[in-house]
C-alpha cells in the first residue's frame, strides 16, 4: 500500500486528494487529508460581497460534504514533518507515516505593528469579517479619499485589487458620491499591474475614471492617528479609509519542519511541483515558492482566456 | 583616489542607463575593457553584503527581490542583483530614484547585468 498524506484541504489540497481516489484502485493508494477547519470557503467572491448584501454563508461548504468517501478526513492541524522519518506529527501529538508527502498549506496573513481588523478606517476583502466590515463603512461612506494598497508583492491574487477599484468606482458613481471621492490606488511595481501589457490598459483605465496611481508604493507602515499610510520608499499618503491587503507569508507548519524559504514558501520545482530536495515530497497552490510567478502567469492566462 | 575612481565609474553606469538602454548596452561593452570596471567588479565583491541571483526570474521578480534585499540590508550595505531581465534596466533605477538609494553601478555580463545598490536612508 502507498500512503499518501495531503496536509492542508483548501482548494489544492481538496482538489488533489479527490483526484487521487481515481486511481486509488489501480496503484493501492491510502489517501489522507490534513485539515482543520471544518468548511471550505470561496473566496474569490469576497471582491463582489464586499459591495452588497448576500449572506456571506453562500460562500461557505463543510468540508465532509467535499471530500470523497476515498479519502480520510482528519480535522486537525498538522504540527511538524520529519521528512527523514517520513512521518507527519499531529497538534494533539498523533503520528501518521507516509510514503508521499503533498503540501497544500497555501499561505497565512501576518499582521505588522498592530491589530488591522481593530483599526476602524483600514479594510481588507480578505476574510469574511474583514469584508464585512468594509462593507459597513462603505454603507454610511459619504465621501473623502479611500487609499488602496495591496502591501506589497507576492500576494494571492494579482488581478483582485484592480478588480476591487474598479468596482469600487462604479458603486460610488452609483452612489454619486464620486465627485466627492478621491480614489489613490498604491502599487509595488512602477505599472499598476504584475503584466505590462495590461497594465498599459489598466493604467489608461485609471485615468479615464480619476483613479490616481502612485507608482512604487511598498508598504512599510501606518500613522494611524494622523491616517496616514507610508510607504518603503518614503511616501506618506493622506487617507480616509484605507484598504490594505494583508502582507502574506507561509504556514508555521511550513517554516517549522524546515521546508520553507525565510518567508516559509516551500521551493517547489515549477514543471513537477516536487520539492526540491524532497523526491516524496509535492507542494501546490499558494504554499510554494512559486506564488510569484503566479503574478506573472495568471494574468497572463486569464487575459489570454478573456 | 580610489573612491574617486569608484564614484565616477558608477557615475558614467548610471549616466548610461538614463540616456537610453542602447547606449547603456554600449557603454558597458565599451567600459568592460577599461581597467576601471574590473577593479569595480573585484572591489564590489568585497563590499557586497546581500547577494541576489534572480537570472531566469520574470519580471517582476528581479525588482522584488532587489526590495526584499534592500529591506534586510543595513544602512551603507551594498546589495547586488544578477538580473537577465529586459525591463529591470529601466525598473530598477527607477525605484531606486525613487525610494533615494544609490545605483552604485549596472555591470554588463554575459547575458545578464549586475545592479549594485546601496542602500542610504
Ligand atoms: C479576494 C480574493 C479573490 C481571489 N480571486 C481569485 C480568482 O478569481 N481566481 C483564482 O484562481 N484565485 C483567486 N484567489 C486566490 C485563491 O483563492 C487562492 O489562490 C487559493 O485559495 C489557494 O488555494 P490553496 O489550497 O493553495 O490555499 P488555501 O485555500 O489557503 O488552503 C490552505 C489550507 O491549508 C490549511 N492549513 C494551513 N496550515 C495547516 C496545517 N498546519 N495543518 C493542516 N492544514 C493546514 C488551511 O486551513 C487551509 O484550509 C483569490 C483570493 C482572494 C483572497
Amino acid at each position: 500500500m502507498n500512503r499518501i498524506i495531503v496536509i492542508g484541504g483548501g482548494f489544492s489540497g481538496l482538489t488533489i486528494a479527490n483526484k487521487l481516489t481515481k486511481k486509488a484502485r489501480k496503484y493501492d493508494l491510502d489517501i489522507t487529508l490534513i485539515e482543520p477547519k471544518d468548511h471550505n470557503f470561496y473566496e474569490p467572491d469576497l471582491v463582489f460581497y464586499a459591495f452588497n448584501n448576500k449572506k456571506m454563508s453562500k460562500l461557505y461548504k463543510l468540508m465532509h460534504k467535499l471530500v470523497k468517501k476515498k479519502v480520510n478526513l482528519i480535522g486537525m492541524r498538522a504540527k511538524k514533518v520529519e521528512t527523514e522519518k517520513k512521518k507527519v506529527i499531529l497538534e494533539d501529538g498523533t503520528v501518521l507515516y507516509y510514503d508521499y508527502l503533498i503540501l497544500a498549506t497555501g499561505v497565512k496573513y501576518i499582521e505588522k505593528d498592530f491589530k488591522y481588523s481593530e483599526q476602524q478606517h483600514i479594510h481588507n476583502f480578505y476574510s469574511p469579517s474583514a469584508t464585512e466590515k468594509f462593507r459597513q463603512m462603505i454603507k454610511r461612506f459619504n465621501g473623502g479619499t479611500i487609499v488602496i494598497s495591496p502591501s506589497t508583492v507576492p500576494y494571492k491574487c494579482p488581478p483582485d485589487s484592480e478588480e476591487f477599484t474598479f468596482i469600487l468606482d462604479s458603486y460610488l458613481k452609483k452612489r454619486k458620491l464620486r465627485d466627492k471621492t478621491t480614489i489613490k490606488f498604491l502599487y509595488p511595481l512602477s505599472v499598476p499591474f504584475t503584466v505590462k501589457e495590461a497594465a498599459v490598459v489598466v493604467a489608461e483605465m485609471y485615468k479615464k475614471r480619476g483613479i490616481e496611481f502612485v507608482p512604487y508604493c511598498n508598504y512599510e507602515k501606518v500613522d494611524i492617528k494622523n491616517n496616514k499610510f507610508i510607504s518603503f520608499e518614503g511616501e506618506e499618503i493622506e487617507y480616509d479609509e484605507l484598504v490594505l491587503l494583508p502582507i502574506h507569508e507561509g504556514q508555521d507548519v511550513i517554516k517549522e519542519s524546515g521546508l520553507g524559504d525565510k518567508e516559509g514558501y516551500i521551493p517547489t520545482d515549477k514543471f513537477t511541483l516536487q520539492v526540491k530536495g524532497h523526491p516524496n515530497i509535492y507542494a501546490i497552490g499558494d504554499c510554494t515558492d512559486l506564488l510569484l510567478l503566479k503574478l506573472v502567469l495568471f494574468p497572463t492566462i486569464l487575459h489570454l482566456q478573456s | 583616489m580610489k573612491d574617486i575612481k569608484e564614484k565616477s565609474l558608477s557615475l558614467i553606469f548610471t549616466i548610461c542607463h538614463f540616456s537610453s538602454r542602447e547606449s547603456l548596452n554600449d557603454g558597458c561593452a565599451l567600459l568592460c575593457h577599461n581597467r576601471g570596471i574590473h577593479k569595480l567588479k573585484k572591489m564590489s565583491k568585497e563590499e557586497i553584503s546581500i547577494s541576489i541571483d534572480a537570472r531566469g526570474s520574470y519580471c517582476p521578480g528581479p525588482m522584488i527581490e532587489l526590495i526584499k534585499a534592500i529591506r534586510q540590508a543595513e544602512v551603507g550595505e551594498v546589495v547586488e542583483l544578477l538580473s537577465s531581465e529586459e525591463g529591470s534596466l529601466s525598473d530598477i533605477p527607477a525605484w531606486i530614484e525613487k525610494a533615494k538609494h544609490e545605483l552604485v553601478a549596472i555591470i554588463k555580463e554575459d547575458g545578464y547585468n549586475r545592479f549594485l545598490v546601496r542602500k542610504k536612508r
